[in-house]
């Protein structure tokens, strides 16, 4: 494979720095807008929830936990199996419902799975994550094995009972667990007005736990709060940040009304990856950024074939 | 386990301790484990023994339930307990929607997870005490249904459920919590030819056992079996003889019709389902007695698969209930 160990343990989330972080973005946002592309094949038989334009809350995040650190995701987790540095191969061809899937093809897009990178799997029905994280957070704290539980949640997370009844575990029990919640503003197409008190999120959570809310347009900022939050836990952190992509599906959906393009575009104009490519090509690093990303667009096409080539997984 | 003199909740208590030395890594968790009466009694030795593995948790039970996976996913055995399975619908969600699943999605991976739910009988438990979802969970794929009716076949369903891939359902009957239930004799009866054939679930084994009782002193041979493994094939029953099919719970879409069809082609003969009426418990004394399936209606169904008339005298002989049914007992 074309890339070098250098970039390769960026990939694996042991090194951080501005490469590093641009690299995975640049990976997750390839991998996603190549399944985007040859989604209309017909090939990928799954649901996907692209992650798209959610880079940097997934990267910013993991890019700061150690390798014994375990973590959690939902229906929307293509970007923290990649981050955690999940195979890509394993996940196109869990897409392709084939044999080499990191799940056999029995999962699909939204039970992706990774436990030798410690990604411990992908529970799409909300609020399921959460509770599964915390039991794993009361293991460590019983074996004392220092590792910590990360959990990806969406907004609608904090309207399910599994989650105060998760803080309240955790609080209660001291729990080496940190929740993450990804503000996309959006549950499918409802928006968060009308499905939650204007009153702050962390005003509800404080009383349980410290809370840290922060936007995602800066990569390395999202690294360094969550570095700071880690050492206070149980804690939990509210990201904001945008899905480009329809609730489910590749395509935009600004024709389905509930948000307009203006709204979109808005957001993309801040985009969180094209930043940190920017800011890596305004400090010189141009040949660097080319190279990583020359890679990654082999790694990623030959992931695709392989996907196609291999066989279907035999019936039970 | 000391011999025929040890109840069925001391039974299971010392179950649960053996199994707690035998491995480090089994957890007992509920909502009251820890307390005075711990689950009427049943995880007080557990508690005096391994006290930082007898963990008390808050009404959170989907959120606990999860947790379980989330134990298991790092290498724990959970025991979760709840006093009722009325109380146990939340544990459901990650019964269904994770536990069943991860062994099937990834494959290799266990999640030994073992529910412990009491069914309430007597003293009025009503619409929401009294409840048994047996047949719900029986029909995921993935979850292994357990219903001990004797202290050996507890022991065996606990270690049974404890080395299992994925999650695992013990259904605990509280009227069984004062008897001793010590193993049917069985063995060389079922070279026996038999006239009719009762297969019970639950807590309906004990009428099932004075059926057949009622039935061999009216000179009718008669097999009884607990059917305690609603996840694999039942050997219990015998191939050409005529079978009732017992149980205290709605016939329709039940176990025993469940096994009435599964078993149509195996057993080659008549089967009758007896059953509870599909309506909610009530809590009067005279209305929940009609509730319950009685001896009598079994032995009326299984004389009218062979063709005769149950001998008044056998009928008369039966007990008034009195005693059996835990009138006398606050559950």
């Amino acid at each position: 494979m074309g890339l070098s160990p250098t970039w390769w343990a960026c990939l694996a989330g042991k090194v951080f720095g501005p490469a590093g972080l641009y690299a995975k973005m640049f990976l997750i946002r390839w991998v996603e807008e190549e399944i985007a592309r040859r989604y209309p094949d017909g090939m990928m038989r799954t649901p996907v929830h692209f992650s798209i334009g959610q880079e940097a809350a997934a990267v910013g995040v993991i890019a700061v936990l150690n390798e014994l650190d375990q973590v959690f995701g939902g229906h929307r987790s293509h970007s923290h199996y990649l981050a955690k540095g999940g195979s890509v191969e394993r996940l196109i061809a869990e897409l392709y419902g084939k044999a080499t899937g990191c799940c056999g093809g029995r999962g699909g897009s939204m039970h992706i799975v990774d436990e030798s990178v410690g990604f411990m799997g992908a529970f799409p029905i909300v609020g399921d994550a959460v509770s599964i994280a915390t039991g794993a957070a009361l293991a460590f704290s019983m074996d004392g094995s220092g590792r910590r539980a990360i959990v990806f949640s969406g907004d609608a997370v904090p309207e399910t009972g599994q989650f105060w009844e998760s803080l309240n575990f955790a609080a209660l029990h001291k729990l080496p667990i940190l929740y993450v919640v990804e503000d996309n503003h959006y549950a499918t197409q409802t928006p968060l007005a009308q499905r939650q008190p204007t009153t702050s999120l962390g005003d509800r959570v404080s009383g349980f736990m410290p809370y840290q809310g922060l936007g995602d347009h800066e990569v390395a900022d999202v690294a360094a709060r969550t570095a700071s939050l880690l050492s206070s836990l149980p804690a939990l952190l509210h990201i904001q940040t945008y899905r480009y992509r329809k609730h489910v599906g590749p395509e935009y959906d600004w024709d389905m009304g509930y948000r307009s393009r203006e709204e979109v575009e808005a957001h993309m104009e801040h985009d969180p990856v094209a930043r940190a490519g920017r800011e890596l090509l305004g400090r010189g690093h141009g040949p660097e950024v080319e190279r990583i990303e020359q890679d990654i667009r082999r790694q990623v096409a030959e992931a695709f074939e392989k996907a196609e080539a291999v066989p279907w997984p035999e019936a039970a | 386990m000391a011999g025929g003199s040890v109840n069925f909740r001391n039974a299971i208590a010392q179950c649960i301790l053996n199994e707690m030395e035998r491995n480090p890594k089994v957890l007992l968790l509920g909502e009251g484990v820890s307390d005075p009466i711990g689950i009427f009694g049943t995880c007080l030795p557990a508690h005096a023994r391994f006290p930082s593995r007898v963990i008390e948790t808050p009404l959170s039970e989907t959120m606990l339930t999860g947790a379980c996976v989330g134990l298991a996913l790092e290498g724990w055995k959970p025991i979760f307990v709840h006093a009722r399975f009325d109380f146990a619908l939340f544990t459901f969600e990650h019964l269904i929607n994770t536990a069943s699943k991860i062994p099937f999605i990834q494959k290799g991976q266990r999640v030994p997870i073992v529910i412990r739910v009491l069914v309430g009988r007597g003293w009025g438990q009503g619409p929401t005490h009294g409840q048994n979802f047996a047949a719900a969970l029986a029909n995921v794929p993935g979850i292994r249904v357990f219903i001990p009716t004797t202290n050996a076949s507890y022991g065996w369903a606990l270690w049974d459920a404890l080395m299992g891939d994925g999650p695992a359902i013990i259904v605990e009957h509280r009227r069984f919590y004062d008897m001793e239930r010590p193993e049917l004799p069985s063995g060389g009866l079922r070279n026996r030819l038999f006239d009719v054939q009762i297969a019970a679930i639950g807590d309906a084994i004990i009428e099932a056992e004075e059926a057949g009782n009622t039935l061999r002193n009216m000179g009718v041979y008669c097999h009884v079996a607990a059917i305690e493994r609603l996840f694999e094939p039942t050997p219990e029953f015998i191939k050409g003889v005529p079978a009732v099919i017992v149980e205290n719970g709605h016939a329709r879409f039940g176990v025993g019709a469940g096994l009435a069809t599964q078993m149509a082609p195996i057993v080659r003969a008549p089967i009758a389902v007896i059953a509870s009426p599909f309506s909610p418990l009530p809590a009067s004394m005279p209305l929940e007695a009609e509730w319950y399936v009685t001896t009598e209606r079994i032995v009326q169904a299984a004389c009218g698969l062979l063709g005769t008339v149950p001998d008044g005298s056998a009928m008369a002989a039966i007990s008034s209930g009195e005693g059996r049914d835990g009138r006398k007992e606050a559950f």
